[in-house]
C-alpha cells in the first residue's frame, strides 16, 4: 500500500517499517554525534600521548600510528561495530520495504519518461564503467545495479543525514551558495547530481537558467526526472561520465558538485577537473563542497581515524587516496584560479570555489 | 528511452549480506550487539504504533488500522516521538559510553565510601 510523502520524502509502504527506520536513525544519531567524540577526544590525548612516548615528531602523523592507537581503544570497537550495523540494518529494511510496491514504481518511472517539464535523456548502450559498480555507501546494487535505487537511496540517505535532510534542505543550503560567475548566469551544469537533490534546488533558485543534472547512475536519474516531474521543475537530467561529458568548448556558465571526487578513483579525477574547465567559459565558476584533503595539511587525527573507517566499512574505495591527493593542485593546473568557498552547516566539508580565466 | 519496465530482483547486495564483519575479538560480542539493536528496534516499532493508535483513538475512533497506516503526522507529533525516540536510544546504549574501558569501573571488590572532604 503506498503511504504516499511526507513533504518531498517518500513514506515506507508500512508504519512497521518507517518506525523501524527511524529508530536506525536515532541509533545513527547517537553514533555520530554522541559516541564518536567520546572516542575522539580520548582516542586523540592517547595518541599524543603515544607520539611524545615514542619519540615521534608532533607535526608528523602516520595513518598506521593512528589507527593502532585508536583502534585499542574499547568504545572504537564499539562504534565502529554500531555504525557498520546500522548502515546494514538501514539499506536492508529500506530496500525491503520499497520492494513491497516494486511494480508500480517501476511503472511510474516508465510513465514519468514521456513526462515534463524537463527531460530524461540516456542512451541504451551507454556502458557504466566498473569503477562505478560499488555497493557505495553499502548501498544494495550501488548507485547503478538497481532499478530502485533512487528511491532506496533518498530514504536510505534521509536516515544518514539524522533526520536533517527530510525535505532536502542540506541541498538547498548547499545549493543556494553556487559562485555566482561574473556576467551571465544562463546555463548551469550540477555533476553527479544523483537524484537531483541540488539540480531542482538550482533550478528552483535560478529559474530562466538551464539546468543540467549529469550523472553515471541510470536508476538515480530515472528517479530524479520522476521527481523533477512531479514537482514540475524542469531540469535536464543526463546519463554521462564527468569525465567526458560531450558538451561543447565553453558552454557553460557554472559548475556544480557535492560530494562527488571522493567517490572517482585517482587517475579518473584530474579528467574531470580539465573537462570542468574545458566546458566553462571563461570567467566561469565551479562552486565544490567535498571531503577534506590531508595534503599540506595535517588534518586532526580522530577525522583521519573516520576517513579509513569509513572507507574500508563504508564502501569508499577511493576516498583515502583523495584524501591524500592534491586536488588543489590538480584544480590550479588545468587553469583554474582558486578561493576558499563559503562556510556551511557541515564543518566536515571543504569548500572552494574554482574560476576560469 | 524505454517502455518496458525494468526487472528488478527481489534480494541484492554483497556488503549487506553475507557473514558480514566482526569487530569484537570474540564475534559472539558483534552478534550480541546486532541482537541487542534488532530487539531494540523491534520494542521501538511497538511503541511507535502504539503512540500513533492512541492519537487516532483519540481523534477518530473509527476503522482504526486504515487510519494508523494513513496517518500523517503533525510537526508537534514527529518531535514527540523523536524526542522519546532518542531518550530510548540514550538509555539503551549509553552503558557503553559509561563503561568505555575496563580501568573506569569499580570491581565487585571495591568497598562504597565516599570520599569525605571537609
Amino acid at each position: 500500500m503506498s503511504r504516499g510523502n511526507l513533504g518531498i520524502l517518500p513514506r515506507p509502504s508500512t508504519l512497521a517499517d518507517e518506525s523501524y527506520l527511524q529508530y536506525v536513525q536515532s541509533f545513527r544519531k547517537l553514533l555520530i554525534q554522541d559516541m564518536f567524540p567520546a572516542v575522539a577526544e580520548p582516542g586523540t590525548e592517547k595518541y599524543q600521548a603515544w607520539k611524545i612516548e615514542n619519540g615521534v615528531d608532533a607535526n608528523t602523523d602516520n595513518l598506521d600510528d593512528i589507527k593502532s592507537v585508536f583502534r585499542d581503544m574499547p568504545l572504537a570497537r564499539v562504534w565502529q561495530r554500531g555504525v557498520r550495523s546500522q548502515q546494514e540494518m538501514m539499506w536492508r529494511r529500506t530496500r525491503q520495504s520499497f520492494i513491497r510496491e516494486a511494480d508500480k514504481l517501476a511503472q511510474e518511472l516508465v510513465d514519468a519518461e514521456t513526462k515534463g517539464p524537463g527531460k530524461l535523456i540516456y542512451d541504451s548502450d551507454f556502458v557504466t564503467p566498473n569503477y562505478a559498480r560499488q555497493e557505495i555507501h553499502l548501498q544494495p546494487g550501488g548507485y547503478t545495479d538497481d532499478p530502485l535505487g533512487g528511491i532506496v537511496f533518498h530514504y536510505g540517505t534521509n536516515v544518514f543525514y539524522e533526520g536533517y535532510n527530510d525535505q532536502d534542505e542540506h541541498h538547498t543550503e548547499l545549493a543556494g551558495l553556487i559562485a555566482k560567475p561574473e556576467g551571465r548566469l544562463e546555463k548551469i551544469l550540477d555533476i553527479g547530481c544523483s537524484i537531483g537533490q541540488a539540480s531542482m534546488v538550482l533550478k528552483r533558485n535560478n529559474p530562466d537558467a538551464d539546468v543540467i543534472g549529469l550523472d553515471v547512475a541510470l536508476p538515480m536519474l530515472r528517479y530524479a526526472h520522476k521527481c523533477a516531474s512531479e514537482r514540475d521543475i524542469d531540469v535536464t537530467f543526463m546519463q554521462g561520465l564527468a569525465e567526458d561529458t560531450g558538451y561543447e568548448a565553453d558552454s557553460f556558465d557554472a559548475v556544480f558538485s557535492y560530494i562527488l571526487f571522493h567517490e572517482l578513483p585517482l587517475d579518473i579525477i584530474p579528467k574531470v577537473v580539465a573537462e570542468m574547465h574545458r566546458i566553462l567559459r571563461p570567467g566561469g565558476t565551479f562552486t565544490i563542497f567535498e571531503f577534506p584533503n590531508n595534503y599540506g595539511v595535517q588534518l586532526p587525527p580522530a577525522q583521519r581515524f573516520l576517513i579509513d573507517y569509513d572507507s574500508k566499512n563504508n564502501c569508499e574505495p577511493y576516498s583515502i587516496d583523495f584524501v591524500e591527493s592534491n586536488f588543489l593542485g590538480m584544480l590550479k593546473e588545468v587553469g583554474f584560479e582558486l578561493a576558499e568557498g563559503p562556510e556551511t552547516s557541515n564543518p566536515f566539508l571543504q569548500s572552494i570555489i574554482a574560476t576560469k580565466r | 528511452m524505454s517502455d518496458k519496465k525494468a526487472e528488478i530482483p527481489e534480494e541484492l547486495g554483497i556488503e549487506i549480506g553475507g557473514p558480514g564483519r566482526a569487530y569484537f575479538d570474540d564475534v559472539i560480542l558483534d552478534n550480541l550487539f546486532d541482537a541487542v539493536l534488532e530487539v531494540s528496534a523491534a520494542l521501538w516499532t511497538v511503541r511507535d504504533r502504539q503512540i500513533i493508535l492512541e492519537k487516532v483513538m483519540a481523534d477518530k475512533g473509527i476503522d482504526v488500522s486504515a487510519e494508523i497506516e494513513a496517518y500523517v503526522p503533525d510537526e508537534m507529533l514527529l518531535q514527540a516521538r523523536t524526542a522519546e525516540r532518542d531518550e530510548m536510544v540514550a538509555r539503551i546504549f549509553k552503558g557503553f559510553m559509561r563503561r568505555p574501558t575496563a580501568s573506569t569501573p569499580k570491581t565487585a571488590d571495591d568497598p562504597s565510601l565516599r570520599e569525605i572532604t571537609d
